[in-house]
């Protein structure tokens, strides 16, 4: 077959849990699947499970670290759990495409965080204020401009007739 | 296109994060270069325009990418490359930087550096990529080797001979990671100078200097604490065989004042002006 086929096999086992578990399940028919030739197929069934997962971990971390500076309140909420959390909630869901990846990131982990249930109100509040603020990072900054205008304008209206 | 490896003694620098701009710029003596991360500059707004143009009106800037995905089977994706050769262009560097590696594959972006196998078709991919990309942006290109704890198996070449085979085919300059050189010789239970032994010195331009941590029984290249004494004595090894034009401290987490960093870079560049003298 080709490279072609050998990298998409790796990307699958770097960034899909259940890629990474079909793998442990059955190596050769996880090559099979993905149309390695027999050598290709070799070269995956030779790598370690253990090197891969940890390689899939060094990415979660890395995503953590990416998507933190939009998550101060999370962080808080979270507190020590947070580390574990994101990168639990990392290893199941692939990583969005895009240059606004990190506040993208940020803003799908707050919405699963409040999924996850056991917060109380404040806490949600302070959750969404984050997840707001990184879907605002992802706006180009044109948009954010004109949605400043648009406020801006808006306020004045209003202080004029009251 | 002048090579990379043909040009001045640049100095030492940082790659910078924006909670050390400010500090960079009342500090600037202290740095002679600041390394950018390219991808955090492709927005087209006026405020990115100004951001480029204040960095290069006041140091030298390298440009560095995340995922070009040199490594790529797939090839290279245009609007990427077309962001990033703007990037290059605003700031007109003696030289930019990517990795050997991919962060895409199979309509999959990893969102990290993975490694390429070690064998001749990986080898023609990635030249075939460099002529591809260097036909475009207009300044000289230098490669970074990656941190891996792992190996793909089957290889057909070891590190160094990749890297000397990149070097001779592509005509590219080398960014030597001196930490991840020595991360990735720990994690194998190899002796780094004996691996930095067999790497194309000839060919560094440029070194990368960090500190890692050892965590679930593996070395990772975290860029979270200061270079460690180590990785000082191979880079003075690096220092007194290569060309090295400059290298540049990186920092990503455990961020320290820009001070510390700025300590650090001047002993990097004690080191080289000694060898340069010597």
């Amino acid at each position: 077959m080709s490279l072609i086929a050998l990298q998409g096999a790796l990307a699958a086992l770097f960034t899909d849990a259940s890629a990474r578990e079909r793998f442990e399940r059955d190596a050769a028919g996880f090559a099979r699947a993905f149309g390695l030739d027999a050598r290709e197929s070799e070269q995956i069934e030779a790598m370690s499970a253990g090197a891969i997962a940890s390689y899939a971990a060094t990415l979660g971390r890395k995503r953590r670290s990416e998507a933190a500076r939009f998550l101060t309140r999370t962080r808080e909420v979270a507190g020590d759990e947070f580390a574990r959390t994101f990168e639990a909630w990392a290893a199941r869901t692939p990583a969005v495409p895009g240059r606004f990846r990190a506040a993208r990131d940020a803003a799908a982990f707050c919405d699963a965080f409040c999924r996850g249930g056991g917060l109380s109100a404040s806490q949600v509040a302070a959750v969404r204020l984050d997840r707001s603020e990184a879907l605002a990072a992802c706006r180009p900054a044109m948009l954010r401009f004109f949605r400043t205008v648009l406020v801006q304008q808006a306020f004045g209206y209003l202080t004029r007739r009251a | 296109m002048a090579a990379a490896t043909d040009g001045s003694f640049l100095g030492a620098g940082i790659s910078l994060r924006r909670e050390h701009v400010a500090d960079a710029f009342v500090a600037s003596e202290s740095i002679d270069l600041v390394e950018i991360l390219a991808d955090h500059y492709f927005a087209r707004d006026r405020r990115t325009r100004e951001a480029l143009r204040a960095l290069s009106e006041r140091f030298t800037v390298v440009p560095h990418g995340l995922d070009l995905s040199l490594g790529s089977a797939d090839g290279i994706e245009r609007a990427y490359l077309g962001r990033l050769s703007g990037v290059v262009a605003a700031v007109r560097p003696p030289y930019w930087s990517e990795h050997i590696a991919f962060t895409r594959a199979g309509g999959r972006r990893i969102g990290h550096l993975a490694p390429l196998p070690l064998t001749h078709e990986a080898l023609d991919v990635l030249c075939a990529n460099v002529a591809r990309v260097s036909a475009v942006v207009e300044s000289p290109l230098i490669l970074e080797n990656i941190a891996c704890p792992f190996d793909i198996p089957h290889a057909e070449m070891s590190e160094a001979q990749f890297l000397s085979a990149l070097v001779e085919r592509s005509g590219c300059g080398l960014l030597l990671d001196v930490a991840n050189l020595y991360y990735n010789a720990l994690n194998r239970k190899l002796d780094p100078f004996a691996v930095l032994a067999e790497f194309p010195l000839h060919g560094v331009v440029q070194c990368h200097l960090a500190g890692g941590h050892r965590a679930h029984g593996e070395w990772i290249d975290s860029h979270a604490f200061p270079v460690p004494e180590a990785v000082w004595q191979l880079f003075d090894e690096v220092a007194r065989r290569a060309p090295l034009r400059a290298a540049i401290v990186e920092r990503d987490e455990n961020l320290p004042a820009f001070a510390e960093l700025a300590d650090e870079a001047a002993r990097a560049r004690a080191i080289m002006r000694r060898r340069v003298a010597a």
